[in-house]
């Protein structure tokens, strides 16, 4: 199966900009358990892209919201969020996925149970 | 004999001057550098894209160096370090319960049975609290208190909490911090990413490595690659044991061809029979999922007292119960080591007590814990494992207790390093679970995350420029070069070959029949009389192999069978020598348990005046060549390994 379209994504902007070396002590800046939870429910997509095969539209928009609600969550994550979202809202156009229409088919598939409210924040995020 | 000794050739453990620690400071105080606007006339090569081959990858990028990966996978991401669940270990000393690194040393070397370099497990645990740091900063969502501190939990073989973890997905996530990170350097143009490739040579030039040999697995292009070092990441070789925690893909045949072209393996029978896995239900089951050892914390392994048992474990009143770990190791009880852990349930198995259908299995009873602690408790620690076992099962762990077995899952050994990493082969580094280092003869658990993660992101990074800077200006290599043409015409003539035989038996038969021979004669518990009937048996299975393959004939195009094929003779080899490996040590150490060396109550008689070596194995067109590296206790006494 080629998936080089979702590690396309990734590379767009998916991660935080921290070089090796340079991390703060972990318990420097605390973050709430439920905080932590949420955003690991969303860093458990798997990338098998099963919300892309699914969708009416081919979109590969649960995938892309997953990483960014992901480290949108956390405090380290939300410095480059806006800037985040917008590349890689950019590159899956530009790749050719389609857009989002809120059949909730990619819900259903997901095996990792991600929630389609990831979609509306990145949606949300991206337009403003 | 099956094997010759070379005790004039000594290996170079290159370990640095000073106390243990201080050795790690030294040594970077004194590396050679490259200046940042030089680095990028360098390249490096990384097969496999696991935790150490991404966060290698990442981080010689991220100081300027161009850097090639590798994986057959369809994605960097699905590397199998993805699969690891419970945890990563680590001194933070956050609970207060007396951990140190000194004591994270000590752990990690008591529970490789002082079967390692005291300077390399030194340093693994003095890295050990940046890679938190690290990891955290990456967005790896480790498990939080309400308070907003991180968690801990516990592991086998040791007595403090010094685990971290992200519920049962802890490979997943640090893999994923490991994966964007490397990604972020492609955005860089620092790292290129070839995915569907895997490595089938190595080339050396004059004696040094220059770079490999891949296959495209989708179109079969075979193409040449040039570098300035390569690096193997390529993980274990586990599944060379065919029922095993590990996926089919993943293989030895990198580091074999490597050691085929002169680097040495070490200790390669040593493996890590994990004690928590599903027990096998049928003959054509390839995977044996594996169950966290986190769940070990709370749950309590026992067998029924009685032989061949036929009630139902919840009918089985609790002074018939057997919970032979807390039983036989009092202080350590269900959290003993894995090695440890694995030859008590075998025992009780083969003593009759198993059960099952198949009655190969020990029962995982959370039942106690669910009363102390509630649902709710035991669901947010482990709710995804009692999920995943449902769903494999059927059997809801809340209500009765799981089925657990042994199943083959993690290779201490592999190729030979140095302290700087470095294989025998200059030019060629080894590093995470691909190399033979810091494990000794048995891996504590949630250790392994934690070596990948060290060699990848604070050691390499290090020592690979310190090679670099002392080979010299750096050069251009000529993928023409006579070496790239003769290694690249071996490997298409070896593919070209397997279609030829054209016999009447798969690959997977001749992959099954080899992991048979190995779990029962060089597995858990090994004999002198086994392992000879072993080796012979293996020499056999090979002739049959090269006379009785069947396989398409195409090599252009996705042949998963030619795949195989070549993955499965290079087991064919790799089984043999783990065998003289085992055959050789005449001792019992960590998970290398010689049924002739043994105490009474059935634990391991280690020899440490004629064993205390690393046994580092040369190819030769004759028998395999044993190289020792006696191995220097200087600050600590090796002691009997007692748990009880």
């Amino acid at each position: 199966m080629d998936r080089s379209a979702l590690d396309e994504i990734i590379v767009s902007g998916g991660y935080i900009g921290v070089n090796t070396g340079q991390a703060p002590e972990a318990n420097q800046t605390l973050i709430s358990s439920d905080t932590v939870e949420g955003a690991f429910d969303a860093a458990s997509c798997i990338g098998c892209g099963a919300c892309v095969a699914s969708c009416k539209n081919g979109s590969a928009s649960l995938f892309t919201a997953a990483k960014i609600s992901h480290l949108a969550q956390l405090p380290q994550g939300k410095i480059e969020h806006h800037k985040r979202t917008n590349d890689m809202v950019n590159k899956m156009d530009e790749l050719g996925f389609g857009a989002c229409s809120n059949t909730g088919a990619c819900e259903v598939e997901c095996p990792q149970g991600i929630s389609i409210s990831h979609i509306a924040f990145m949606n949300k995020s991206f337009f403003k | 004999m099956y094997f010759s000794t070379d005790s004039k050739q000594i290996p170079k453990a290159k370990v640095p001057q000073g106390d243990l620690r201080d050795k790690w400071s030294n040594f970077k105080d004194q590396a050679k550098l490259i200046s940042p606007n030089n680095r990028n006339k360098y390249h490096v090569i990384i097969v496999g894209t696991g935790l150490s081959g991404a966060s290698a990858a990442a981080s010689l990028a991220e100081l300027g160096y161009n850097v090639s990966v590798f994986c057959f996978q369809d994605s960097p991401r699905r590397a199998h370090s993805v699969a690891a669940q419970g945890g990563v270990n680590a001194m933070k000393n956050y609970k207060n319960d007396g951990d140190s690194v000194h004591r994270m040393f000590y752990d990690t070397l008591k529970g490789g049975d002082f079967r390692a370099r005291e300077a390399n497990v030194y340093r693994l645990a003095e890295c050990s609290a940046s890679l938190i740091d690290q990891a955290v900063a990456q967005g790896v969502p480790f498990a939080r208190e309400y308070s907003g501190y991180l968690s801990n939990r516990s592991f086998g073989g040791v007595q403090v909490s010094r685990t971290f973890y992200a519920r049962g997905q802890t490979g997943q996530q640090l893999l994923l911090g490991a994966y964007q990170a490397m990604m972020r350097q492609v955005k860089a143009k620092k790292v290129t990413s070839y995915t569907r490739h895997e490595m089938l040579d190595l080339v050396l030039i004059n004696g040094v490595a220059k770079g490999i040999i891949a296959r495209n697995l989708d179109t079969g292009e075979i193409t040449r690659h040039t570098a300035n070092a390569v690096v193997l990441a390529t993980g274990g070789f586990g599944k060379i044991y065919y029922l095993s925690t590990l996926a089919m893909g993943c293989n030895g045949s990198a580091i074999w061809r490597a050691h085929k072209k002169g680097a040495w393996t070490a200790c390669p029978s040593w493996t890590q029979i994990h004690p928590t896995c599903l027990p096998q239900s049928g003959s054509y089951q390839s995977k044996l999922t594996l169950m966290s050892e986190s769940l070990r914390n709370d749950g309590r392994i026992w067998v029924p007292l009685k032989k061949n048992e036929d009630r139902k474990a919840v009918d089985i009143p609790e002074e018939e119960r057997d919970y032979y770990l807390e039983r036989r190791y009092p202080s350590f009880g269900n959290l003993a080591p894995r090695d440890i852990a694995s030859r008590a349930a075998k025992e009780r198995i083969d003593a009759g007590h198993g059960v099952g259908s198949l009655k190969n299995a020990v029962y995982l009873d959370f039942k106690d814990a669910l009363a102390k602690q509630g649902k709710a408790a035991i669901a947010k620690k482990y709710g995804n494992l009692f999920d995943m076992y449902e769903k494999i099962t059927g059997i809801n762990a809340y209500k009765e207790p799981m089925k657990i077995s042994p199943a083959a899952h993690f290779s201490m050994g592999g190729l030979w390093v140095d302290y700087e990493l470095s294989t025998n082969i200059p030019g060629l580094f080894s590093i995470g679970e691909s190399n033979f280092s810091d494990h000794g003869a048995n891996r504590l658990g949630a250790n392994s995350l934690l070596q990948a993660c060290v060699d990848g992101y604070y050691i390499l990074p290090q020592t690979l420029p310190h090679y670099l800077a002392q080979s010299g200006k750096p050069e251009t290599i000529n993928s023409d070069d006579p070496a790239f043409l003769e290694s690249e015409l071996q490997v298409k003539q070896q593919l070209e070959n397997f279609g030829k035989i054209n016999g009447h038996k798969t690959v997977d038969y001749f992959h099954r029949e080899l992991g048979k021979i190995l779990y029962d004669k060089c597995g858990l518990t090994r004999t002198e009389k086994g392992l000879t009937l072993a080796i012979e048996a293996i020499k056999n299975l090979r002739d049959s192999f090269y006379k009785d393959l069947k396989i398409p004939m195409k090599t252009d195009g996705i042949n998963e069978e030619l795949e195989k094929a070549g993955r499965v003779a290079d087991y064919l080899e790799i089984g043999e020598l783990m065998c003289i490996d085992a055959l050789s040590r005449e001792e019992s150490c960590g998970a290398h348990f010689r049924m002739e060396h043994q105490t009474n109550d059935g634990e391991a008689i280690r020899n440490d005046e004629e064993f205390n070596f690393i046994s580092c194995w040369q190819k030769s067109d004759k028998a395999p060549v044993l190289i020792k590296e006696v191995l220097n206790f200087e600050f600590t006494k090796p002691t009997e390994r007692s748990y009880k």
